[in-house]
């Protein structure tokens, strides 16, 4: 399979968030299996942001699903400061919940049109008995004016406020870790830069450590410290986020970036670095996921998975034949 | 809300009122008991003392009518609550526990729903008795299955809505959730059926009455009462007549108050509306603008609708030319009127707008054509692909049968003729085994593909120009390139036009020769796409860019915000319409709206970024004013315009600054920057440089003359305009030469793929000194000559 292997995890005791070997599957009919993620690991150290980068369909939300065991992962570890998320249910794991907190893409369908932003906001301090006094705070702290904000409802408001409206909701449980699944995605660029920035504001503040998922490389090297690259359910490179996109050595990195207009690197058109479509997870490849559309693979990639391995300071890659700028 | 339910509704509410009402005091309404024989004249028509008359033995027919309703209503409403009492926790619990408890109760529900209903009620009522209580009961619960499959149905669509799963994530409990999620959504619908359900109840009881398995005389019933009446049809037809009116106002009442209901929950979920096809506009006899010999010629185009909240000018006055070969783009927020634009060319509009302005397809105006003639093209002459392949595509029909019949429709092939062009155009568009994809259907393929052919179907009949309204946002950056690739393509064999609508910038500066920037319904910037984005003048257009991330900022790099929100377009801010966002809103902002003026490309905008010369370069910035933009530093400053104090350090010379940017360039420098994929303007605008937006304190007037090109002040174009200068300086010199700056062509927005050079030194002192162009370029351009004069003057002290 491509690119399975833990090579890449930090000392347990460094990390707050430990991912380990997820398995996500669901059940596609006829027998048949979606394998939307595959045997992936990684780690986030305290006040550290991961970003998550992928095509529609490689498992990225799903993967962020897991980790709030939503629904719960086929198998793997995931580890928030030693306490082991996958073993625990019902009021055990609800207990864990206020730590790890969730913003989802679509801003309209993340807010209940039914009730008002300050009831929205207060549902967390109400599900946990805790004062709702800080409510005024968390609006403001992302932006929205509370007297004029707290008392409409969903609809009155852009996407971009619907989505600092989530981000306060989050917020006012304190968590300790944020897993944004494309929160800017369905946003106008002069709004994404507005969440973009507050995002950025609120972890100086709030102390908080980031997933952030998204499509868009561009947007993920703005605000991430390291970057994953999945594909198909697997893991291909990992690297802080400069030397990610300076110099990527997975083959997928590689077209990925060159896609971009502009992407800044002298590589080759991504025509010439990838080529066809993404296979469906139900039938995944075997050996390499991804040599159904790589330049490079040869008879190895289809037998055998690569395994992580690092090939620079904090740089790891799961690939046989890599690729090297110069 | 209210105003959207219509007179319709609320009649049907007062009438249902009108009779719940009266049911509920009908003792103490002031006419005779219903069972009250002899009350008045047998079989009398409607007087005074009896309104509706009386029956076959003389008792009050409204005295009848009205206590008939409490059965009548009192069945439909209890029988409507006992069926959702029981089938709302049940369908809200399918709905949300799914899986077990889900496939449990529905296989349930299904047997349950399989049963001959109304022999079971018939089986009953005749063996328990006909009283109130057993029908209610009856028709109660033989609605249950009906409300759990609804509500379950209600509840799935809101159960897999983000928002309840953001409750898990915060730790609300299922109870909460369901309770403060779930139900006050599904409540809505839940209610609109509910009064459709008592309408059905209402008649399935008068059915039963008539058949006189309801409740027994002497207590009327609507039913009843059309039963007795029945043989005195010939002598008084009243007495039928009164009871089935009032039952159909009742059913009918009911109906309408839950269509209503309901259509108010749909609208909102769909807000799609109907498309019809503009209506022709009066052929203007002579035209305001010379129609103008190229392919496609957009004249003050404006479309507005009209609302409850006011005219939203979705599309107000935009221009523009398009050759053939070339790729315009158009972009802007969301809402600002880019899809509009294009539907107004392609006169797809919907019902509530209003159209105005001309189209112009080589020469024949648009707007005059009735459908018929717009359908010959439709198709033919404008392509058209959309953002959502899956919209454009009919899920039902095989893909070949789609894409063979606009062939045959429009060109007139055959059956095997059209198959085989269907063939070699899905191959065309890169689709791998075209002809097993011919007996594919819609949903067997993937994003991708499904764009693939939606544009080999507007490719099929060889248009002239090829609309393409977002047409990788639904797609995976790689396979984005690979299509916006083939579009590419298709153009360069085809020698067709392309109209590229994105709002990402970095896509359109690799692939389009011409933008227009668009702002609430307005053009505010346009021109040569490398040059928009080299040189960016318009406030917005410059935010824009700046707002959006690129691969090469550094990590962390703090983007350019905007504040605010696009306008609300009923309620535009007077003067420009950027102006409550625009860090450089003065005060003529605020009254006057700027028009759109040729300086170099068009831009709308009372104080300009980047400019060009002298007069207006050294204008004082209002919001960060460039602490360096004192007079006595000018003379500390090198004569080469490109060391800047800042630039110093990491740019020891301009040549060697250009030379290693030159080695990521393309070796042609002349090649269009759109080409090469960098948004130069953008690349370079690192953090510490960033905040020196402003005039550039190195313009020395006495090098106006030849560093013209490059005065631009922004750092980010040093490196690059310089470069083509240099190679070519003997143009630079020229600053006259432009061909765009005839007069006559003022409108054109001819691509100029290397026009920088010459563009650039297109100077306002040289504008002066050939007063035929002054004519198009602002109503009064003296005017603002002086002004910025006057603002050096008086910002420079
Ligand atoms: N049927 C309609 N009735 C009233 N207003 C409408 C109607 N259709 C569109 N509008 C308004 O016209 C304006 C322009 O809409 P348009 O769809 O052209 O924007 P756009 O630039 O394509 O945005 P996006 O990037 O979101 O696709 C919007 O303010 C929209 O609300
Ligand atoms: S070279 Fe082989 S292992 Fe590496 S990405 Fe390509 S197919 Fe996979
Ligand atoms: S006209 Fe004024 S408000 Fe409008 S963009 Fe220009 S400077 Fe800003
Ligand atoms: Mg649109």
């Amino acid at each position: 399979m491509a690119g399975s292997g833990s090579a890449h995890l930090r000392p347990p005791d460094e990390v707050l968030l430990r991912v380990e070997d997820l398995v996500v599957e669901f059940p596609a009919g006829r027998g048949r299996t979606v394998r939307a993620v595959s045997g992936v690991s990684f780690d986030l150290a305290r006040g550290e942001t991961l970003g998550i980068v992928g095509e529609s369909g490689c498992g990225k939300s799903s993967a962020a699903r897991a980790l709030v065991q939503l629904p719960p992962p086929r198998s793997g570890s995931v580890r928030l400061d030693g306490l082991e998320l996958t073993a625990l249910r019902g009021e055990s794991l609800r207990r864990t919940r206020r730590r790890l907190q969730m913003i989802f893409q679509d801003p309209i369908s993340s807010l209940n049109p039914r009730r008002r932003v300050r009831d929205i906001v207060s549902e967390g301090p109400r599900v946990w008995s805790l004062p709702g006094d800080r409510v005024d705070e968390v609006l403001e702290a992302v932006g929205l004016d509370p007297a004029t904000a707290a008392e409409r409802r969903p609809h009155e408001f852009s996407g971009g406020q619907c989505q600092r409206i989530s981000i306060a909701r989050a917020l006012i449980l304190d968590p300790e870790v944020v897993i944004c699944d494309e929160p800017v995605s369905a946003l106008d660029v002069s709004v994404q830069a507005q969440i973009l920035g507050l995002l950025e504001d609120l972890k100086d503040r709030y102390r908080l450590t980031l997933v952030f998922i998204a499509h868009d490389l561009a947007v993920v090297k703005n605000i991430s410290d390291r970057i994953l690259v999945m594909y198909l359910g697997k893991v291909c490179e990992l690297a802080p986020s400069a030397d990610l996109i300076g110099r990527p050595a997975h083959p997928y990195t590689r077209a990925l970036i060159a896609s971009i207009p502009g992407g800044g690197l002298d590589l080759p058109p991504a025509d010439k670095l990838i080529s066809g479509e993404p296979p469906l997870p139900v039938n995944p490849p075997s050996g390499c996921r991804f040599r159904t559309r790589c330049p490079r693979a040869d008879a190895r990639c289809a037998t055998e998975e690569p395994q992580i391995r690092q090939i620079g300071e904090d740089h790891w890659l799961a690939c046989h034949n890599p690729a090297t700028l110069e | 809300m209210r105003r959207r339910l219509g007179f319709g509704f609320w009649a049907a509410v007062a009438w249902i009122g009108v009779v719940l009402l009266a049911a509920l005091l009908a003792d103490l309404l002031p006419f005779p008991r219903y069972d009250e024989t002899l009350a008045g004249p047998p079989r009398s028509g409607p007087s005074g003392a009896h309104p509706l008359g009386t029956d076959g033995l003389g008792r009050d027919m409204l005295s009848r009518i009205v206590y008939g309703a409490r059965v009548s209503l009192g069945v439909g409403i209890g029988a409507v609550l006992l069926g959702l009492g029981i089938g709302a926790p049940l369908g809200i619990l399918a709905g949300y526990r799914r899986r077990a408890t889900d496939a449990v109760i529905m296989a349930v529900n299904d047997v349950a729903q399989a049963f001959p209903a109304l022999v079971f009620a018939l089986a009953v009522v005749a063996f328990a008795g006909a009283n109130l209580r057993n029908v209610l009961i009856v028709l109660g619960v033989l609605g249950v299955p009906s409300w759990t499959r609804l509500i379950r149905g209600a509840t799935l669509t809101y159960a897999e809505r983000e928002f309840v799963l953001a409750a898990r994530v915060l730790g609300t409990r299922d109870r909460r959730i369901l309770w403060r999620e779930i139900v006050p959504n599904v409540a809505v619908p839940a209610a609109s059926y509910a009064f459709i359900g008592m309408a059905v109840i209402v008649v399935a009881e008068g059915s039963l009455a008539f058949l006189g398995l309801s409740v027994q005389a002497p207590t009327p019933t609507w039913g009843g009462m059309i039963n007795e009446g029945r043989t005195l049809m010939e002598t008084a037809p009243h007495v039928v007549l009164a009871p089935s009116l009032v039952m159909f106002l009742t059913v009918l009442s009911f109906n309408l108050v839950g269509d209503r209901l309901r259509s108010l929950t749909d609208v909102r979920e769909s807000g799609l509306e109907p498309v019809r096809q503009a209506a022709p506009a009066p052929v203007d006899v002579d035209p305001p603008h010379p129609v103008r010999d190229c392919l496609l010629q957009v004249e003050d185009l404006r479309t507005h609708f009209v609302t409850p909240r006011g005219v939203v000018k979705a599309v107000d006055g935009v221009s523009f030319t398009l050759e053939r070969g070339k790729t315009l783009a158009i972009v802007g927020e969301s809402g600002s009127g880019k899809s509009m634009l294009i539907r107004s060319i392609l006169g797809l509009l919907p019902g509530n707008s209003v159209r105005s302005g001309n189209v112009y397809l080589t020469g024949d105006d648009l707007t005059t054509f009735g459908p018929a003639e717009m359908r010959s093209v439709l198709g033919p002459r404008l392509g058209t692909v959309f953002q959502d392949p899956m919209t454009a595509l009919n899920p039902v029909r095989t893909i070949g049968t789609q894409v063979t019949e606009p062939l045959r429709v429009h060109l007139g092939m055959g059956r095997r003729q059209a198959r085989s062009e269907a063939v070699r155009l899905l191959a065309s568009v890169g689709i791998p085994d075209p002809e097993r994809m011919l007996r594919r259907y819609p949903h067997q393929l993937s994003g991708g593909m499904r764009q693939r052919v939606t544009i080999a179907m507007a490719l099929s009949c060889g248009p002239d120009v090829l609309f393409a309204d977002e047409p990788t946002t639904a797609l995976d950056v790689t396979i984005q390139d690979q299509v916006l690739r083939l579009l590419h393509r298709l153009r360069e064999e085809r020698d067709m036009a392309v109209v590229l609508v994105s709002h990402d910038l970095s896509v359109v500066a690799r692939w389009a020769d011409e933008v227009i920037v668009m702002y609430a319904g307005k053009v505010v910037e346009r021109g040569p796409a490398g040059e928009v984005f080299a040189r960016a003048r318009m406030p917005y257009t410059e935010a824009l860019l700046q707002a959006a991330p690129r691969l090469t900022d550094p990590v962390h790099h703090r983007l350019r915000v905007i504040p605010g929100r696009p306008p609300d377009l009923t309620d535009l801010p007077t003067g420009c319409a950027f102006q409550p966002r625009c860090p450089y809103a003065q005060d003529r902002c605020t009254i006057e709206s700027p028009p759109l003026i040729q300086d170099g490309h068009h831009y709308a905008c009372w104080h300009p970024r980047n400019p060009t010369t002298k007069n207006t370069a050294t204008k004082a910035d209002p919001v960060t004013p460039n602490p360096n933009n004192r007079p006595d530093e000018k003379n500390h400053v090198a004569p080469n315009p490109n060391t800047r104090p800042t630039e110093d350090s990491d740019h020891p010379s301009h040549t060697d600054s250009h030379q290693d940017k030159e080695s990521r360039l393309p070796p042609d420098p002349n090649s269009s920057l759109a080409e090469d994929g960098h948004l130069p303007s953008r690349m370079d605008s690192r953090p510490d440089e960033a905040s020196h937006p402003t005039p550039d304190p190195n313009n020395h007037p006495t090098e106006d003359a030849h560093i013209t090109p490059n005065t631009n002040t922004r750092p980010a174009e040093d490196d690059h305009h310089p470069s083509r200068m240099d190679s070519r300086p003997d143009e630079a010199s020229h600053p006259t030469p432009d061909p765009n700056n005839h007069p006559t062509e003022d409108a054109h927005i001819t691509p100029n793929t290397d026009s920088s050079p010459a563009e650039v030194g297109h100077l306002p002192s040289d504008t002066n000194s050939r007063p035929g162009e002054k004519s198009h370029l602002t109503p009064d351009p003296n005017n603002r000559q002086t002004e910025a004069v006057e603002e050096v003057e008086s910002g420079g002290r």
